[in-house]
């Protein structure tokens, strides 16, 4: 080993060559690294001079190689052990004579921590009393004996191999250090304090890595706690105290390294204490003192308040069983300004802080407009409140502590104004939006509680606080708020997202309140919001926005018709004008600005969605109805001239979608508007007509709804205004445009779905039935003509076929205009499937045809579904199925409707033995994943059908005894040769064969399965458990592990 | 429910109340005396901006079941749901819901709900799970995009 090579390679590598050089750099130091000449390697290049830091760090890189590849043997370890302690040594003592120069060798000095951190895992892991090497209790301990005993000594004597040092190091490494030579020490170079500082930090720090990945670390635990804890604590307690003085706090050399110590050790001691009973470790004294230093105010600066509130807001998210409870009560007091004090706290002489540490600083915070850092206390805080959760609630409305009344007003008091933080929310402040959690907390926590444990007022108080949380939210939750927010011109729309978020949270947040409040304290407050006018008598579009934001998640689960005291409150109010109010000014006035669009947009949305949730209002009133269809509908035809293109298309479904609720819900109630609803569908039926095809649709459909609750009237008027709809759908559309003669046969469908009633009036049914009106000859006149103008479209085949199929899913007892006999179904599929590209057309056609056997399957004859069986599938298989997977899907879901409608059907077929059993047996060979998942589900349905009757039992005998063995050689090796994903599919037939023909099955078995592939364990193995096995579950695995074994894949579990 | 999957479920809803993704929403069901069934959740999936699936708000349940985390939730869009990866019945299919896949315990509601928003954008046509949306997908983008601007509207925000 050329230890220059060495050196110019591992320049080359931080020199920025070509990805081609440093590959091959890479490997050539790789090798060397992993080599028996690593250890040495790593020792030549930590004690070379004049080299530069990359190459010190590669050294202790070698170390860390070594360790994790040749460390088995003691020996191994041991040199590894004393070299990483040398050159730590060594490194630290040369930095220290010129700290500004020697920066870069900080990475090495952590490095070589982080290679001790692993050796000392290492060591301590598992108790080995003939070991040679002692266990190694406190590398802090020994790092300061080295570093005290190197700084007598020359640090050149200081390499390995040199004896004397090696004895050194054997007794430094159970050296035991008192806490007065530990104190001297730290005290006698700030460098010395950060480095000891840094150790511990990543000792624990790679601890935590090594627990996550699963290692045992019992032991460890075990030694950290008797020892580094013990020294840990003294180190970190010594520097807040002594050295983190107020003064100091813009010159601190500590700070950062003693935060972040703090840190890992809390988050260390939160992890062990899962582990390891030696986890309970106490950080009380720590958490003292940095409670004391966070409310350190040096003339309105706060110099580590910032730094502390991150530190104890990650406690109460993640760590909160690091705290006790004195500490929590403790920071109770600084936070809230009260606290309910236990008996050993009023000892206490001496208090950690105040809360007017919390006032100033936060009133130097809004001050300064220092929002972010505002949010940070508002973050810790909330975080704090969610802890102590059932503690509060407890106190606040129970008798399980005694309270002082005083207290309690106070406590909620501050709890409210910090909610009601005079700032815009999210822009300005977090309180806000961070204290909706809490309430929904509290409120849940509070309906909870067992009644025998509430204070006899426990149920007003609880009013009084939610309705001023209420009270406080509305306006917090106003648009004006996200206005400000969007004019705010920030960068992205992060914080407007937020805004978002945070109204949905207290949207969320309502209909808890509503378990305390309930409707005349809540529901009927925000109807009375709604309808309230300004003192100059106009109305607040803001105020009405909000109110009706709020309103709609709570109404949405009242049945309003069964509740007067909301109706009442609707019944007496402007409730509905004021809604509108509010959609007018969403759809039908124009934007000042891009603010104001975006604006628009939220009141339709909250306009529409109000509307829809109260539509059943109108079932016990109906005298805004007219006004509020009418308004829809002027919104629906102008929103376009008051609204950019992207908004007024998505106000346009939000209208539309609303008008369809409102008739679906009242359709009794909108039949005096039946004519106009027909006016101005007539009005966009026509082709210039801004309004889309997909408002058109949705606008018959609203219509169906009412026309279907016009056979009150009698089946002929309710004829008669089908017979108005499909001849107006029938002349709209003349000229050649593709979308618009689709449009029509969609519209046609959605009037035949809104038209499927239940109606128990026989002569409704007798009406239709007997089709005076002609309505199913027109209709299929007009599906038939574009069908044939666009005979390969398959939009329109599928369109088509949900028409003529429309009614075979409904019994033959309701009416319904669009009945079409089995003839008429059966020419126009025929017709169809002549004309069509099969490919594309099929599956539609299979889709009616599979309904239609469904229908007819009790009077189907086996004739019939023959010529279905060969007119659809078997004229067309050389020529397109057989080629189609899609196709082959197709025609075997075909038939496994049938099986599931009539078995017999099928079984009886004259294509049963002669095409359906050998090719879908053919197809369990099959690749593709649709094709595997319909042909087993065949095979499934057919052993089982021993299980459905006489005859089936009979034929599924009669098939195992024919083709019995044939199956199971086919399925096992279909099985054999799928994927993981389709194991599934087969192991269902194969629970069925076993299940149904069990001593056949295993017959079958023994002899095919050594053909298949040579795995006799596997094989035994199978046969030995599947026949033993109960439950899909321990089958499916049993045959899992079969697969895996017989195509050498591991088992992940 | 076992205490584990109880105690899990809690904190999911605690994390996800604290950090979700913009325009997501989930809640916990209520059982039929108004109690909160965490085993049972309803959530709102964004189509992604940029995208035929924007515009739109997708529903979803999510069932976790008595050995959850051991076992993964059961995420399902209404019957019907027009996309590749998704069965009829409106259960997702997704390697990371799959046990025999690459469902891990500490898998959050979050990732699940990113992974389903990302699953709609980028179908995985290897896993395929329903023939029409699977064929259009595969055979006629254009079918395809049509199909899913349609269902935009229906779950438009």
């Amino acid at each position: 080993m050329d230890i220059q090579e060495v050196v110019r390679l591992i320049n080359s590598l931080y020199s920025g060559s070509s990805s081609t050089i440093l590959h091959s750099v890479q490997q050539k130091l790789q090798k060397i690294q992993r080599s028996e000449e690593g250890a040495q390697l790593a020792d030549e290049l930590l004690k070379l001079e004049n080299v530069s830091d990359q190459v010190k760090y590669f050294g202790a890189l070698t170390y860390r190689v070594q360790l994790t590849t040749r460390s088995s043997t003691e020996e191994q370890l041991w040199t590894l052990y004393q070299g990483n302690l040398i050159h730590l040594t060594r490194i630290i003592v040369i930095f220290l004579s010129n700290p500004e120069g020697s920066h870069g060798l900080n990475i090495t000095i952590r490095k070589l921590m982080s290679n001790l951190a692993l050796v000392f895992t290492n060591i301590n892991r598992l108790q080995d009393s003939t070991r040679a090497i002692p266990t190694w209790p406190n590398p802090i301990n020994t790092l300061v004996r080295l570093l005290s005993l190197c700084g007598q000594h020359n640090v050149n004597r200081w390499y390995v191999g040199n004896s004397e040092v090696s004895s050194v190091i054997e007794s430094a490494i159970t050296a035991e250090v008192p806490y007065q030579e530990l104190i001297r020490f730290i005290d006698s170079d700030p460098w010395l304090n950060k480095f000891i500082l840094a150790f511990t930090r990543i000792i624990v720090g790679d601890m935590l890595k090594y627990q996550s990945k699963g290692t045992y670390l019992s032991h460890v635990y075990e030694v950290v706690h008797d020892h580094i804890y013990v020294s840990t604590m003294a180190l970190i307690n010594y520097n807040l105290e002594a050295k983190m003085l107020p003064q100091d706090a813009t010159t601190n050399k500590y700070s950062a390294e003693l935060f972040e110590c703090v840190r890992e050790w809390i988050s260390y001691i939160s992890e062990a204490k899962k582990h390891s009973p030696h986890g309970n470790m106490d950080l009380s004294e720590a958490f003292e003192n940095l409670i004391r230093l966070m409310c350190t105010n040096l003339d309105n600066q706060f110099p580590y308040s910032r730094d502390i509130l991150e530190i104890l807001s990650d406690v109460f998210s993640f760590r909160s069983s690091v705290v006790t409870q004195e500490i929590l009560q403790e920071l109770e007091s600084i936070f809230l300004g009260v606290s309910y004090v236990v008996s050993s706290q009023a000892k206490k002489t001496t208090s950690l802080g105040s809360h007017d540490w919390m006032l100033s600083y936060m009133n130097e915070l809004v001050t300064n407009a220092l929002f972010d850092d505002l949010r940070q206390v508002s973050d810790c805080f909330v975080d704090f409140l969610q802890i102590c959760m059932s503690g509060i609630c407890n106190r606040l409305f129970t008798q399980l502590h005694a309270s002082n009344t005083d207290q309690s007003q106070q406590y909620v008091k501050f709890l409210l104004q910090l909610t009601n933080f005079p700032l815009v929310p999210v822009l300005e402040e977090s309180y806000s939006v961070k204290m909706v959690d809490f309430w929904y907390d509290l409120c849940e926590s509070y309906v909870q509680l067992p009644s025998e444990s509430l204070l006899p007022d426990s149920h007003d108080l609880a009013i009084e606080i939610f309705s001023q949380v209420v009270q406080i939210y509305l306006p917090k939750a106003s648009l004006i708020n996200k206005q400000k927010l969007l004019q705010a011109d920030l960068d992205g729309e992060s914080k407007v997202h937020e805004f978002d978020d945070f109204r949905r949270a207290i949207e969320v947040l309502m209909p808890m309140l509503w378990c305390v409040l309930g409707n005349s304290k809540l529901s009927n407050q925000l109807i009375l919001g709604i309808i309230q006018k300004q003192q100059d008598g106009s109305l607040d579009l803001f105020q009405i926005e909000c109110m009706a934001f709020m309103l709609e998640n709570i109404i949405v689960d009242i049945n309003l018709p069964e509740t007067p005291s909301i109706c009442k409150v609707i019944y007496d109010s402007d409730f509905f004008h004021n809604l509108l109010f509010l959609l007018k000014a969403g759809c039908i006035q124009s934007p000042t600005d891009i603010s104001s669009q975006k604006l628009k947009l939220e009141y339709v949305r909250t306009a529409t969605n109000l509307l829809s949730v109260t539509s059943k209002y109108f079932h016990v009133d109906q005298k805004d109805l007219g006004h509020v269809i009418e308004t829809l509908f002027n919104c629906l035809e102008n929103s376009r001239k008051f609204n950019d293109t992207a908004s007024s298309e998505e106000i346009e479904i939000l209208l539309i979608k609303t008008i369809t609720i409102l008739c679906k819900n009242c359709r009794e109630q909108l039949l005096p508007f039946l004519e106009i609803f027909i006016q101005v569908t007539q009005a966009m039926m026509y082709h210039s007509s801004p309004a889309s095809n997909f408002i058109r649709e949705k606008l018959v459909r609203s219509i169906a709804y009412i026309i279907q609750a016009s056979a009150k009237q009698g089946a002929e008027i309710q004829g008669k205004y089908i017979d108005n709809m499909v001849t107006m759908i029938g002349s709209s559309v003349h000229d050649s445009d593709r979308d618009n003669n689709l449009f029509l046969l969609t519209s046609i469908s959605e009037l035949g779905s809104g038209l499927i009633q239940e109606y128990d009036d026989p002569s409704v049914t007798q009406y239709f039935d007997a089709d005076p009106l002609n309505l199913r000859p027109k209709v299929l006149n007009i599906v038939e003509s574009r069908c044939k103008k666009y005979p390969t479209d398959p939009a329109f085949i599928e369109v088509g076929c949900l028409i003529l199929g429309k009614t075979l899913s409904i019994d033959d007892s309701d009416p319904h205009f669009l009945k079409f006999s089995m003839s008429e179904i059966m020419n126009f599929a025929l017709a169809r499937a002549n004309t069509c590209n099969l490919s594309t057309g099929l599956p539609y056609l299979v889709y009616l045809l599979e309904r239609l056997i469904t229908h007819y399957k009790a009077t189907l004859t086996r004739a019939q579904f023959d010529y279905i069986f060969s007119n659809f599938f078997i004229q067309h298989y050389e020529t397109a199925i057989a080629s189609d997977p899609d196709l082959i899907e197709s025609m075997i879901g075909f038939i496994n409707k049938t099986m599931d409608a009539r078995p017999a059907l099928v079984v009886n077929s004259s294509y049963w033995d002669a095409f359906i059993l050998p090719q879908f047996l053919r197809y369990l060979r099959a690749k593709e994943h649709f094709t595997i998942s319909a042909v087993t589900k065949f095979w499934t349905k057919t052993v089982k059908l021993k299980q459905q009757s006489r005859d089936g039992g009979l034929a599924s005998a009669k098939l195992i005894t024919s083709i019995g063995d044939q199956l199971v050689a086919t399925t096992m090796y279909g099985l054999l040769h799928t994927h993981r994903s389709e194991v599934f599919y087969y192991a269902e037939i194969i629970r069925a064969l076993v299940a149904n023909h069990p001593l056949n099955t295993k017959a079958w078995l023994t002899a095919v399965l050594p053909s298949l592939c040579d795995n006799p364990t596997a094989h035994s193995r199978l046969l030995a458990s599947l026949f033993l096995t109960r439950g899909s579950i321990a089958a499916n695995d049993t045959i899992r592990g079969w697969w895996l074994q017989c195509n050498n894949l591991p088992r992940m579990d | 429910m076992n205490s584990l999957c109880l105690q899990r479920l809690q904190e999911e809803r605690k994390k996800w109340r604290k950090d979700h993704p913009f325009g997501f929403w989930a809640k916990p069901t209520k059982k039929e005396d108004g109690s909160m069934n965490l085993q049972k959740w309803e959530a709102g999936i964004p189509g992604r901006e940029g995208t035929i699936w924007k515009d739109a708000v997708y529903p979803i349940t999510i069932e976790y079941p008595d050995d959850y985390p051991s076992k993964p939730p059961k995420v399902k869009f209404p019957a019907g749901f027009y996309h590749p990866n998704i069965y009829p019945s409106g259960t997702v299919c997704l390697s990371i819901l799959n046990e025999d896949q690459d469902w891990k315990p500490a898998i959050t509601m979050k990732q699940i709900l990113l992974g389903v928003q990302d699953l709609l954008t980028s179908p995985n046509p290897d896993s395929p799970a329903q023939e029409p949306a699977w064929r259009a997908y595969a055979k006629n983008v254009q079918e395809y995009e049509k199909k899913v601007l349609e269902q935009a509207r229906r779950y438009t925000k």
